[in-house]
């Protein structure tokens, strides 16, 4: 077999080339972390890259949502709770006062602490929270309750999307923990007990007193509600933290290097190289020596 | 049987000629051993024959030119895939880095961020900054649309000017073999050594081999007929025009004129070299591309109005769409609804007139993780991985192929090597041998003197 100086030399050239290019490749990748520099390098794992970083992303989404969510709902909870308080207050009074024993102005005392606890609990049903009223439905320009206690709002749920699988309510019913659309129209009832212990009208107040424990118990269904979706979007907060964990594991795997793996290519190749050098020094000096020597 | 002293001075004569020849012929070698497409002399030395016409001796039956026909077509061939496929390979690079997502180029972050706008806006549906960034949202992800749009617009006119470039190359080499092969049939048929002149034609085939797929026959006269993809471009020393437009599809449209006729059809679909594989790139892999992004941008566009329009604004106004697309003009067509433009109010969010509403901006949040492209198969973000991860294949493919072809090609290119190549060590051994030889001839010629001097000193 013939061998050309050409070849011999074009042969020389090309190899060292060849793993200068493959150095670069490889160092480029060890440098950067990323293992795809560009989609061509593994279309596979480039197509793979994308959804996983799109359900990231996507969990990513869910996250703000679960904040917003246990925001308002927290909020929601807090307003109920304080509107249980202030029935549970007002049934006191009317247990109190249902005893003859009262004077007038004790009465009046009484009638005028309910037109307060009215007007708190007034104050706990119109809640604004970061995004409007809490409890008037999609109404949230608006505030759900009128001094009067009519209930202006509707009963749209507005929700949010928690995880791929589930949506939770953010906003507490109003129509359901304070009108009669819960059983008890409770601002109502409150005007109404304002009258009999102003009149005293001994069985009146007892009546109403039985009612505001019928009223304790529908906002307490509407707190439980809230509860409810709060325990939900913890449910979905954890199954979002793990499978975030293991999108972001994916993307990894399918855009990152392994270190190992590219630090050893790294070395193996920058040996080759010096002996492909050290051959081809050989062969240049055996070549001067033949010819020129 | 008497013989002529001065026979010996003709022998010596011719030995020191024919030597000096070979001498020549080795330092020419030497001398173009790195000279592209030589490919090396041999002296024919021939012994000739002792007769009683003839004073024998030694003389030069012509300078052989080491070829081998073959192996140069075979190279012709496999080199010209390897271009096709590289130029492939390099052209569709633009288009890659247009949606290289991991390099923080593509359409994704767009799309989730326009999603996770949607995802805010149904938080706080009410928050005209939340409305403002939905529309800041989708008007970034238009952006992305007519930037990808733009790179595959701009590479696709930058290759025909590429295209335009190398027909122009393959019609000055085509031009130029023609010519050549005048000078060659003159030289042949004159009896003259046509070495230079056929190196010189075997390296434009060669660079024509890169531009284009070639195939080659040689005329008994030496001239060679060359023809591309089945179709002449050198006919003796008549070279036809190849010339390259778009046609009404926008895909290239290469036409062929021999000497002044009227140009005919190029079929380019088997092509191969550069104009090839930019064909490939361009018509073909671009072509997809830009079949799949027009494909996303009108699913997309429909899904999104779809939803967008059966909801209410903060306006109370319904039935409004929040992209315009034209599907008859593609993703370049994309764009923020006019109408909506400026108007964070008109962003649809709920199902009814009431402002708190969040229903619609929910559902298209979650169009993000719902089946609404290619036929509903597919999210929209599924839909980009795959004309991500198919743009990589093809190519993967190129650049595997122009791998898998150039070694090919250099094993080839060492076999025609072997035969055409100058080795200095040959060489070198060759001006010894035909130094000692010339010197032995001088000594044959100073023996004839002192010959002759005996001779002349006995009378």
């Amino acid at each position: 077999m013939r061998i050309s100086d050409s070849s011999r030399m074009d042969r020389l050239v090309s190899t060292t080339m060849e793993l200068d290019k493959k150095i670069a490749t490889v160092s480029q990748r060890a440098s950067s972390g990323i293992a795809l520099d560009v989609p061509s390098t593994d279309p596979v794992n480039a197509a793979a890259y994308l959804r996983s970083r799109g359900n990231v992303q996507r969990l990513e989404g869910y996250g703000d949502a679960i904040r917003d969510a246990r925001g308002e709902l927290e909020l929601a909870e807090t307003s109920f709770s304080q509107a249980q308080d202030i029935i549970a207050r007002t049934r006191e009074i009317a247990l109190s006062a249902a005893n003859s024993t009262y004077s007038a102005q004790d009465r009046s005392q009484f009638a005028a602490e309910i037109g307060q606890l009215r007007e708190q609990l007034i104050a706990a049903a119109n809640q604004r929270g970061p995004n409007g009223y809490l409890f008037g439905g999609s109404e949230t320009e608006t505030p759900p309750f009128t001094t009067a206690g009519v209930f202006q709002g509707n009963s749209e749920a507005r929700s949010l999307e928690v995880n791929p699988s589930m949506t939770v309510t953010i906003n507490g019913s109003g129509a359901k923990a304070f009108t009669s659309a819960g059983g008890e129209d409770v601002f109502a009832l409150l005007d109404s007990l304002r009258v009999a212990v102003s009149t005293n009208s001994s069985q009146d107040i007892t009546d109403l007193g039985k009612r505001l424990a019928d009223a304790h118990a529908q906002v307490g269904i509407a707190r439980g509600d809230v509860g409810y979706e709060m325990q939900r979007v913890d449910m979905a907060d954890a199954a979002q933290a793990n499978l975030k964990v293991l999108w972001e594991k994916r993307q990894g795997e399918a855009s990152e290097i392994d270190p190992a793996k590219v630090y050893s290519q790294l070395s193996a190749l920058q040996n080759t190289l010096q002996q492909s050098v050290a051959a081809a020094r050989t062969q240049l000096q055996t070549l001067s020596l033949n010819r020129f020597g | 049987m008497p013989v002529a002293l001065s026979n010996l001075l003709y022998v010596a004569r011719d030995a020191m000629n024919v030597n000096a020849k070979a001498l020549d012929v080795t330092g020419q070698n030497i001398a173009n051993v790195n000279t592209p497409g030589y490919a090396r002399r041999r002296a024919e030395i021939q012994a000739r024959g002792s007769t009683q016409d003839s004073y024998g001796g030694v003389t030069i039956g012509g300078i052989h030119r080491a070829a081998d026909q073959l192996t140069q077509r075979r190279l012709l061939d496999v080199r010209g895939q390897e271009t096709a496929a590289q130029e492939r390979g390099d052209s569709l690079a633009p288009i890659e880095a247009a949606f290289n997502d991991a390099n923080g180029t593509g359409l994704a972050m767009g799309m989730t961020q326009f999603f996770d706008a949607f995802n805010a806006l149904a938080a706080k549906p009410t928050d005209t900054t939340a409305r403002a960034g939905v529309l800041t949202a989708a008007q970034s992800l238009v952006d992305g649309f007519q930037m990808a749009t733009e790179t595959l617009n701009t590479t696709r006119a930058d290759l025909l000017a590429k295209a335009q470039g190398y027909t122009k190359q393959i019609n000055e080499n085509a031009k130029a073999i023609a010519e050549l092969n005048g000078s060659i049939q003159s030289a042949l048929s004159a009896g003259q050594d046509a070495s230079d002149l056929l190196d010189r034609r075997d390296q434009l085939l060669e660079g024509m081999s890169e531009l284009i797929d070639v195939q080659v026959a040689t005329n008994p006269n030496g001239t060679l007929m060359v023809r591309a993809s089945g179709q002449s471009l050198v006919e003796g020393q008549s070279a036809s025009t190849l010339s390259v437009d778009l046609d009404a599809a926008g895909s290239l449209l290469f036409k062929n004129s021999v000497a002044g006729s009227t140009p005919s059809a190029f079929n380019a679909s088997a092509m191969g070299g550069h104009l090839g594989g930019l064909r490939e790139a361009r018509d073909v892999d671009m072509a997809a591309t830009r079949q799949a992004l027009d494909t996303l941008a009108g699913d997309l566009a429909n899904a999104v109005n779809t939803l967008h329009a059966s909801g209410f604004g903060s306006d109370g106004v319904t039935g409004r769409n929040l992209f315009s697309f034209d599907a008859s003009v593609g993703a370049k067509s994309l764009a923020v609804d006019p109408l909506l433009a400026g108007h964070p109010e008109r962003v649809a969010t709920s199902s009814t007139t009431t402002t708190g509403g969040n229903t619609i901006a929910r559902q298209l949040a979650n169009l993000q993780s719902t089946k609404s492209a290619a036929g509903g198969t597919k999210t929209l973000i599924d839909s980009y991985a795959d004309l991500v991860g198919d743009l990589g294949l093809r190519r993967q493919k190129a650049l595997g192929d122009a791998d898998v072809k150039g070694a090919l090609a250099d094993q080839v290119q060492a076999l025609q090597e072997e035969t055409t190549g100058v080795s200095l060590d040959e060489e070198m051994v060759n001006l010894t041998r035909f130094q000692r030889a010339y010197e032995a001839s001088s000594k044959l010629l100073k023996t004839f003197d002192e010959l002759l001097q005996t001779v002349i000193n006995t009378k």
